[in-house]
């Protein structure tokens, strides 16, 4: 006699391969996929929008022409150095020799070969505190260093703000729009299970079976497999987010203040990124459990 | 236990079809606590309808079913699964879960009411000892023959001790000494305290244990209690 097949058994209904059947997996995995690239796009954008116009924060471009009179005290130290211990100085980034040729080439053309003119040093400043602090650092730079410019560019900034809300929005949208077609896959599928097992259903309903008991056995079948596929979906999708993160700025730790790097992309992920996996498959396992729980308590009241 | 207050049942196979025949006319009977009660009749007489009804997997189109003391008129959700689990149930379309072995599908009805394991292992093997299918006690519905079916089906359905036990045509698929000792099974049941409705055409098998008698005649109203 063998005695481990009296344990008793879970699946009574024969669920097994109906709701955790490849193609309903591979759906979800899909689902969680798109939903990754959604999440991660909505924290990217909030991201942007956030350093674009939260508060009272705003980024400056100061350009210092080439040459040592214009220079003047900042010639001989890092202007980093001196910048960053001002008033409201949160991140001070200088471009280099390297990247304002880069830059001028997009505008001039691959054709030049070679920038005899002298290229000004160009340093982003991001200052906190309000209007007053760029009043600050726009004297300090008259003095410290005549006949530099100092570029604020409030009015583009704002209008990138919104074009970032928008990115947003859009992101929020389609991460719902996701979740929508998961909880339509996850009814499409229990209520297809529901007419297969039909007649099981009212042999346990013969017995005394409780709607909230056939429910939960559903529910509890779908719970595991949704959750693995959710974060097996979410997890491809990450090769896509690194991918982002080593091209935009919003989506890396280093944010606007760095030199971005594609050499080791994980690690220029925030924090909210790396654990979204887990978050959507957490959130897609519950959404699917809920689902299941109403769809079967709703196909049982029009049975009875 | 179980009134029947003039009761009709039609079955409705298509919504345009209003002249469907009535399978029960304006039936009312009383069946009284701890009897051990037969329903006779041909087939086709509304016997099963009888059994369903009770057990509420079918809801009259006129009249009121009181099982329990309680109108199954609106009865739903807990309240349907709390009066089913007082009931046993023998249908001839009964089926068994195809996927669960012999000793899983007698256990179901005392999981559902939430009986220990170490219980249930217990009243299960003594069940199936005394239907002679210990044998059979991992085998899966399949590998059973229709008479091992039946007895399991019986199983399922007295293994709770249920107030009410409805049993319809149970010995069919049983010879002669196996349909004697179901009979005397049910018997017991009812010794026990249970009440037991048989629907049944085998009168010979109602006369070697007498009880109260509903006859349902070939297309006519009985008015019976």
């Amino acid at each position: 006699m063998r005695v481990t097949s009296l344990r008793p058994k879970s699946d009574e209904l024969g669920l097994r391969r109906l709701i955790d059947s490849w193609t309903v997996l591979a759906a979800i995995a899909g689902v969680a996929f798109l939903a990754m690239l959604a999440g991660s796009g909505w924290i990217g954008s909030n991201a942007l929008t956030c350093h674009l116009v939260c508060g009272n924060e705003t980024t400056v471009t100061i350009l210092i022409p080439s040459g040592s009179n214009s220079q003047g005290a900042v010639g001989n130290t890092k202007p980093e150095l001196l910048l960053i211990g001002l008033q409201g100085v949160e991140w001070v980034r200088i471009l280099t020799d390297e990247q304002v040729e880069d830059l001028l080439r997009r505008w001039l053309g691959n054709e030049i070969l070679e920038f005899f003119a002298p290229l000004p040093t160009i340093i982003s400043v991001h200052i906190t505190g309000g209007p007053g602090n760029v009043t600050v650092l726009t004297e300090w730079l008259a003095q410290q260093a005549p006949g530099s410019i100092l570029r604020n560019s409030s009015a583009l900034t704002k209008r990138l703000g919104t074009l970032a809300r928008s990115v947003e929005l859009c992101a929020r949208v389609t991460l719902m729009v996701v979740m929508i077609l998961t909880t339509t896959a996850i009814v499409v599928t229990i209520r297809s299970a529901l007419v297969t097992r039909r007649d099981l259903i009212e042999i346990a309903y013969q017995l005394g079976a409780s709607d909230s008991y056939i429910a939960r056995r559903f529910a509890n079948r779908g719970l595991g497999p949704y959750f693995v596929a959710g974060m097996i979906g979410a997890l491809l999708a990450l090769p896509v987010v690194f991918t982002f993160a080593a091209l935009m700025p919003p989506l890396s730790t280093k944010g606007f203040s760095g030199i971005m790097t594609a050499d080791a992309p994980f690690l220029l992920l925030p924090t909210s990124i790396m654990f979204l996996p887990l978050a959507l498959s957490a959130m897609i396992a519950i959404i699917g459990y809920g689902t299941t729980q109403l769809t079967v308590r709703i196909w049982l009241f029009r049975l009875s | 236990m179980v009134r029947f207050e003039a009761v009709s049942v039609r079955y409705r196979r298509d919504s345009r079809e209003a002249t469907s025949p009535d399978v029960l006319r304006n039936v009312s009977f009383n069946i009284s606590t701890d009897s051990f009660q037969w329903i006779m009749g041909p087939a086709g007489t509304g016997k099963t309808t009888i059994l369903r009804l009770i057990n509420m997997t079918l809801r009259p189109t006129k009249g009121q079913v009181v099982v329990f003391g309680v109108s199954t008129e609106s009865v739903r959700g807990s309240a349907l699964s709390l009066l089913r689990k007082q009931m046993g149930i023998i249908l001839q379309e009964s089926r068994l879960l195809p996927h669960l072995s012999v000793f899983d599908n007698i256990a179901l009805p005392l999981r559902l009411r939430g009986r220990s394991e170490g219980q249930i292992r217990a009243e299960v093997i003594e069940m199936l000892r005394w239907m002679g299918l210990i044998s059979k006690l991992v085998s899966l519905p399949r590998e059973l023959s229709k008479s091992e079916r039946q007895r399991v089906l019986i199983a399922r359905a007295v293994i709770s001790r249920p107030r009410l036990l409805l049993a319809d045509e149970p010995t069919t698929h049983l010879d002669e000494y196996q349909a004697e000792r179901i009979i005397h099974l049910l018997h017991e049941l009812h010794r026990l305290g249970s009440t037991v409705i048989i629907a049944s055409h085998n009168e010979a098998l109602a006369e070697r244990y007498p009880g109260p008698m509903i006859f349902l005649p070939r297309n006519a109203l009985i008015n019976a209690g």
